[in-house]
């Protein structure tokens, strides 16, 4: 059944990154996966790990220990070309920065046409749809020096998601959209995901995650907690058992210790 | 007594650019007259803002004067250059970074919408001589800012243009990384090329065969 597919997987993800302070624990073991045809909003405040886990589950990065199944496959063993090729054609990534998704030689619709060109081969008249869609179709001869910071990353955005990749991965797409191009954008999320692609979108707009089907949430290189279909928002016990507490919890345990009580059905957590 | 008239490869004649910005205007180039030659080296100097990138600008084709006009070979038609005739190395907008840093030198080609024209072995060449050969497969976020700009000087010089504009090509590089990438542009202006360099660094300038300075 198609709904059980997942587009991509990851397994115990850990990236330890050394610095010149010694070594920094990005993410510290997650696991979860992304079924074909969900949006999955990525949310956690700045360096609880977002963008690191975006780069490795886009195979833009290895990881430290664990692993990232793409359509089913593991990409551990992936040379350096099969990688990239494998990003080329399957994988339509949004950077941060709209600057490094585009050249300054190109116009709006020769960005357009490269990127779906670099994918498969170009079906008449899809570009000029793609570009309507992204509202750029009055700036399709314009050049990415003469664009304003929210129509570069709609183009950004537009070059990713050319000749519909399976897996389309987005680190803040709408950090420089004002509010009516953050709403076109959210407004096309749903179009993309009826059409089968899987969307993983890191964002703190709530015009974002309102599209999402699922919400994960990250705390400190950690997956603290993860919505259900319902919509209500789990804790998530790691690897070793552990859970996090809700942020501005903590506030209640001064002293940093706490009365745990098992119950056959719950857990009770007091101050002593 | 007449002259051999050489054709230039690039010409502007009488270039005016100006911006708005609110109620105050800024006129970033105004009415500049350039010939650039074949086996030429020139370098466009002045200090920042300028007007040097505007005019990087209008010698690719990129922008539109609002008045006089840029021709290019023998082609006058207006439209800018195609990448094949004039290669640009950028300061921004420059690589793609879900790419490698050798995918992204090879996009020369998908930019000059020629596949594979250019040799691996012109490939190899320039990744030695950029120090960028242990790059060539990582992704092009891993990389620093000095290895970028080295690696869209490879990308410019891929497919030996005629003409390479080059703005500010060592602004990122440490002094031996710089001489090898004035090195290799000299070495395309030996072998015919035409080039522009604007630059803010005078001992840059020594170099060329000719000086244009800019004024605010």
């Amino acid at each position: 059944m198609l709904a059980d597919r997942n587009a991509a997987a990851c397994h115990d993800l850990v990236q330890v990154y050394e610095s010149a302070g010694g070594p920094v624990h990005a993410l510290r073991g997650i696991s979860t996966d992304f079924p074909v045809g969900s949006l999955t909003a990525v949310m956690g405040s700045s360096g609880a790990g977002k963008s690191t886990f975006l780069r490795l589950i886009a195979c833009l990065e290895r990881p430290t220990v664990g692993e990232v199944i793409i359509d089913g496959a593991p990409t551990a063993q992936l040379t350096g070309r099969a990688r990239q090729r494998l990003v080329a054609r399957q994988i339509g990534y949004v950077f941060q920065t709209p600057s490094d998704n585009l050249l300054s030689y190109l116009s709006v619709v020769e960005h357009v046409r490269m990127a779906w060109r670099m994918r498969a081969p170009e079906p008449p008249g899809a570009v000029d749809e793609l570009l309507d869609l992204t509202g750029l179709a009055e700036l399709a001869k314009s050049r990415p020096t003469g664009l304003a910071a929210g129509e570069q990353q709609r183009l950004a955005f537009a070059m990713a998601v050319a000749a519909r990749p399976a897996l389309v991965i987005a680190d803040e797409p709408t950090a420089s959209l004002d509010p009516a191009g953050a709403e076109a954008l959210a407004a096309l999320l749903p179009v993309l995901v009826a059409g089968g692609q899987t969307l993983v979108i890191c964002t703190h707009d709530s015009i974002v995650t309102d599209a999402a089907t699922r919400v994960l949430l990250l705390s400190n290189g950690t997956l603290a907690a993860e919505s259900d279909r319902g919509g209500e928002l789990l804790s998530v016990l790691d690897g070793a058992d552990r859970i996090q507490l809700p942020r501005g919890m903590t506030g209640l345990f001064p002293g940093r210790r706490v009365r745990l009580t098992a119950y056959p059905d719950h857990v009770r957590i007091e101050r002593p | 007594m007449t002259q051999t008239q050489i054709t230039p490869c690039l010409q502007a004649e009488g270039v005016t650019k100006r911006f708005t910005r609110g109620s105050t205007v800024i006129w970033a180039v105004q009415d500049l007259d350039l010939s650039l030659a074949p086996g030429e080296l020139v370098a466009v100097t002045g200090p920042s803002l300028s007007g040097k990138t505007t005019l990087v600008e209008l010698l690719a084709g990129w922008t539109r004067p609002d008045q006089g006009r840029v021709a290019w070979g023998s082609d006058t038609s207006g439209g800018s250059p195609p990448w094949s005739y004039l290669a640009v190395i950028p300061q921004t907008f420059a690589l793609l970074e879900e790419l490698s840093v050798g995918e992204n030198i090879l996009l020369a080609t998908r930019i000059a919408r020629r596949r594979r024209a250019s040799a691996p072995e012109r490939l190899d060449h320039l990744l030695a001589a950029m120090g960028l050969d242990r790059l060539r497969d990582r992704g092009a976020f891993e990389i620093s800012v000095g290895e970028r700009q080295r690696t869209m000087v490879a990308r410019a010089l891929l497919d030996r243009p005629p003409v390479v504009l080059a703005d500010e090509p060592v602004a990122h590089q440490d002094p031996h990384h710089a001489e090898i990438i004035l090195g290799l542009l000299r070495d395309a202006v030996d072998d015919g090329a035409a080039c522009v360099i604007a630059t803010r660094r005078p001992e840059v300038a020594e170099l060329a065969d000719r000086v244009v300075t800019l004024t605010h």
